[in-house]
């Protein structure tokens, strides 16, 4: 409960510091914005075009991409300097972390506080639209699709959470994690956006197993619109988010034992 | 009380491969070299010590100064602070610790100074009375009110180093390490900066381990000085005993009106002081002044012409301390 | 040449990180596969009009091959100059700033062209199998048309930098002008499949002459002609990019370097 506080307090400093540039701010945040819209417009309009992809429809892609903009919102809000965290290592930033009588981890997630609203917003339109028109079709009920919606977004996040944690971990030792994260995070999270059925089995198998970022979207958009598999794979997700996010935290300290500050 | 016993660090460094493919090859090797940046360093400081942690560039002091603090984990042996291991029991550890670095300020940059002591004061679970309190106490010695309000990147280099020392301070800790905390100050700064160790140390028993490059730091606060080199301990006790171990190299350059007229070879010879340069009417003379006093060569030297200028050069502490070990 | 030094220095720098870049090479070849894929997955195959799905498939590869030719440094690093105050021994340098930032530019797309575009590009046509020109003529062409779409995208990239001059950040300016160049430069998808308007605000942008005109021309799809499309927005960009530094100058100055 302490920590609850303690995080609020904290991410509010950073956000107040950010506001000491105001223009900067709201200009930053509308960037972000734009940049999250076109990036929908872009795979919109190929999927509206060409009436989906991969034996999915324009909606039920709408669906994943809106369950990977809110994953990636809630990640960047509570995490962008683990997902920035090569400078703390580079330029010595960690040692100032070390010192506090909490964990660094959760210093880390205040810095940099962002409120994501554009995101959130732009998520949840597509969101609701994408319901809507399944609900229309008949092929979903969409209240109940949205309760589970919630749930794969918690363990969604979770999962990305977790997978940010454990490359940065990596950096413990290679002190540059910016190439490994084009991997582990910029291409799959671009991998997921749609259904997996476009790539091949190989593939399809690592981004269930090696990277399994397709827990992510994909997994519980075949029960939720598709009805494909059963209910079960929703808390199904959610303990195997929950267990990676165990595993990470346990690296995370392995890591830090590792740590070797710059020099002066 | 800490106590360091028997601490090593060696860091590890991957060899980068030469010839072709190095890039490749170098990114699969596990080949590395080791760098030991401390060995087996043995350290016991006592409450209420103040303590100056010196050597050159390199030697091991911030190193030693993140094991302490908990940042870095020794390759082996053990450190116990009031009892307790930094690494493992980091977070009870860092609640007795204070420490600033000189070159980074804890602060929150674009805020100001006050929301930072707020911030703190929550992350150590102070409560408002004890938080109120020592902010007081703090404002008084620190003289804070100047600049409270202002954001942090608009502070002085001194002022910012008051805040950072009050910041460090705000806990109560009964120990403090200060990394290089009077580096860039103006000596009106320093001087100040200085006032206010000292009465941390002197009037609330604060234990204080301090790393400098400023001779002066050392001279005016420290009743003890720990010399490290090449990772290693070299000395452990008083400033004065040191300055005896080391002695006092001086350079003295002494200008002439009119002719010189100096002693031959083997009388000169016989002198406690020699001659290292002659050029003009300027002789440059290197004695060791705790065998010779200053006065002592000047009487020989004045015998030997009309002296008009004398001017002496001390040399740098740290340079002599590299040079020795 | 001053000029040709910077460049040969810069590529030299860029040239150490080679083994770190080996990674970011593998994972953009799994972005540009993921890319394919996606048009290889789309419902309506017969959509695919001229190119069918292996020119399609070809069309992406090329495009991701290309990326890191045309892809520079987030507004040539001017903001940070700004930030750190260092712009004001930069623009004393005996060079006009902008060919003296140009320079340096020049120096990383080299180096990028050779250690991240060739691999990329050999590793699709192993793997992948990827359309070759038929005519010898119209590698030079291809080359050519890289050659103005990089320097389009570097004058781009250098007047971002002096915006930032006004927003203290360019970093989301950058991003956004990087989601748009996804979607107008015909990178993601050939232009003349966008939805009108999109598709005439990038015909009267310069950004086509960033992928889909080499692309295009590589593929043998529409004649050398092009290339003077390229060749006018390099110029006025040139134009305006000298323009803009005047402005910088006055700026710093008024603000007292």
């Amino acid at each position: 409960m302490n920590w609850i506080r303690l995080y609020i307090r904290l991410a509010g400093a950073s956000f107040r510091a950010q506001m000491q540039y105001k223009f900067n701010f709201a200009f930053s945040s509308l960037m972000a914005f734009g940049m999250f819209g076109i990036e929908f417009l872009t795979v919109g309009t190929v999927i509206y075009k060409f009436g989906g992809v991969g034996g999915w429809g324009v909606y039920e892609v709408g669906y994943l991409f809106a369950l990977m903009m809110f994953n990636r919102a809630l990640y960047r809000m509570f995490a962008s300097e683990i997902n920035g965290f090569e400078k703390y290592l580079v330029e010595g930033l960690l040692d100032q972390l070390l010192l506090r009588p909490v964990p660094v981890l959760l210093v880390l997630m205040t810095r940099q506080f962002r409120p994501m609203l554009g995101e959130l917003f732009l998520g949840g339109t597509i969101l609701t639209l994408s319901l809507q028109q399944l609900d229309a079709a008949g092929q979903i009920v969409w209240y109940t699709a949205l309760a589970k919606s919630f749930a794969a977004i918690l363990s969604g996040a979770i999962f990305t959470f977790s997978f940010g944690v454990l490359t940065a971990t990596v950096g413990f030792w290679t002190h540059r994690i910016d190439d490994l994260r084009r991997i582990t995070d910029d291409a799959t999270t671009n991998a997921c956006y749609y259904p997996l059925t476009i790539y091949p089995g190989w593939m399809r198998m690592m981004l269930l197993t090696v990277l399994p970022m397709g827990f992510t979207s994909y997994v519980p958009a075949l029960h939720i619109i598709r009805g494909e598999i059963g209910v079960w794979v929703l808390p199904a997700t959610l303990l195997f988010a929950l267990l990676l996010l165990m595993g990470a935290l346990r690296f995370w300290r392995f890591g830090i034992a590792h740590y070797q500050s710059t020099g002066t | 009380m800490i106590i360091v016993s028997n601490v090593s660090k060696t860091f590890k460094i991957p060899i980068a491969k030469e010839g072709r493919f190095k890039g490749i090859r170098t990114l699969f090797s596990r080949e590395y070299r080791a760098v030991q940046a401390v060995r087996h360093l043995q350290m016991r400081i006592e409450p209420g010590e103040f303590v100056g942690y010196i050597g050159p560039n390199g030697a091991g002091k911030s190193t030693t100064i993140k094991m302490l603090s908990g940042i870095l984990h020794p390759t082996s042996g053990e450190i116990l602070i009031g009892g307790a291991n930094p690494q493992r029991q980091r977070e009870q550890v860092v609640r007795k610790l204070g420490v600033v670095f000189g070159q980074r300020t804890q602060l929150w940059w674009d805020l100001p100074v006050s929301d930072s002591f707020d911030i703190l004061a929550s992350m150590y679970k102070l409560d408002a009375r004890t938080y109120n309190e020592q902010m007081r106490t703090l404002t008084g010695v620190l003289g804070l009110d100047e600049f409270i309000d202002t954001p942090v990147r608009k502070l002085s280099l001194g002022q910012r180093m008051r805040g950072d020392l009050a910041a460090a301070l705000l806990h109560n800790p009964d120990i403090l390490f200060l990394d290089e905390p009077t580096i860039g100050l103006d000596v009106v700064a320093k001087k100040q900066i200085r006032a206010y160790l000292k009465h941390l140390n002197t009037e609330w028993g604060k234990t204080i381990l301090l790393t400098t490059h400023d001779i002066d730091d050392i001279e005016q606060l420290c009743s003890r000085v720990i010399v490290i080199n090449h990772g290693q301990s070299i000395y452990d006790g008083s400033l004065d005993t040191l300055r005896d171990r080391i002695g006092l190299p001086s350079i003295m350059k002494i200008a002439f009106n009119g002719i010189i007229e100096p002693p031959a070879e083997e009388e000169l010879a016989s002198l406690p002081f020699t001659i290292t340069e002659r050029r003009d009417q300027i002789l440059t003379i290197t004695c060791n002044r705790n065998e010779v006093t200053a006065m002592t060569v000047l009487r020989h030297v004045s015998e030997w012409g009309d002296v008009q200028d004398v001017h002496m050069e001390e040399p740098d502490f740290e340079d002599v301390i590299h040079r020795i070990y | 040449m001053f000029s040709l030094t910077i460049a040969r220095k810069t590529y030299a720098q860029n040239l150490q990180y080679r083994s770190a870049n080996l990674m970011r090479t593998a994972a953009s070849i799994i972005i540009g596969y993921v890319y394919a894929c996606i048009w290889l997955g789309v419902s309506d195959r017969e959509a695919l009009g001229e190119y069918g799905a292996a020119g399609m498939l070809s069309y992406i590869a090329f495009n991701q091959a290309c990326l890191w030719t045309v892809f520079t440094t987030n507004s040539l690093g001017i903001d940070a100059l700004v930030r750190t105050g260092q712009i004001s021994v930069e623009l004393m340098r005996p060079l006009h700033f902008f060919r003296y930032m140009a320079s340096k530019e020049w120096g990383k797309i080299g180096y990028q062209f050779l250690f991240c575009s060739v691999p990329i590009y050999l590793v699709y046509w192993l793997l992948l199998h990827i359309r070759l020109p038929e005519h010898p003529l119209t590698w030079a062409y291809t080359l050519l048309a890289l050659f103005l779409g990089a320097y389009i995208s570097l004058c781009m990239s250098f007047m971002i930098g002096i915006v930032a001059l006004w927003t203290t950040e360019s970093r989301w300016l950058w991003q956004l002008n990087w989601s748009v160049n996804v979607l107008l430069s015909g990178f993601f998808i050939p232009i003349e499949w966008l939805p009108g308007w999109l598709k005439h605000m990038s015909q009267y942008s310069p950004y086509p002459s960033i992928h889909y005109i080499p692309t295009r021309l590589y593929m043998e799809l529409s004649g050398p002609a092009t290339i003077l499309i390229s060749l006018g927005w390099a110029i006025v960009l040139t134009l305006l990019c000298f323009g803009l530094t005047r402005v910088l100058r006055r700026h710093l100055e008024v603000q007292g370097g």
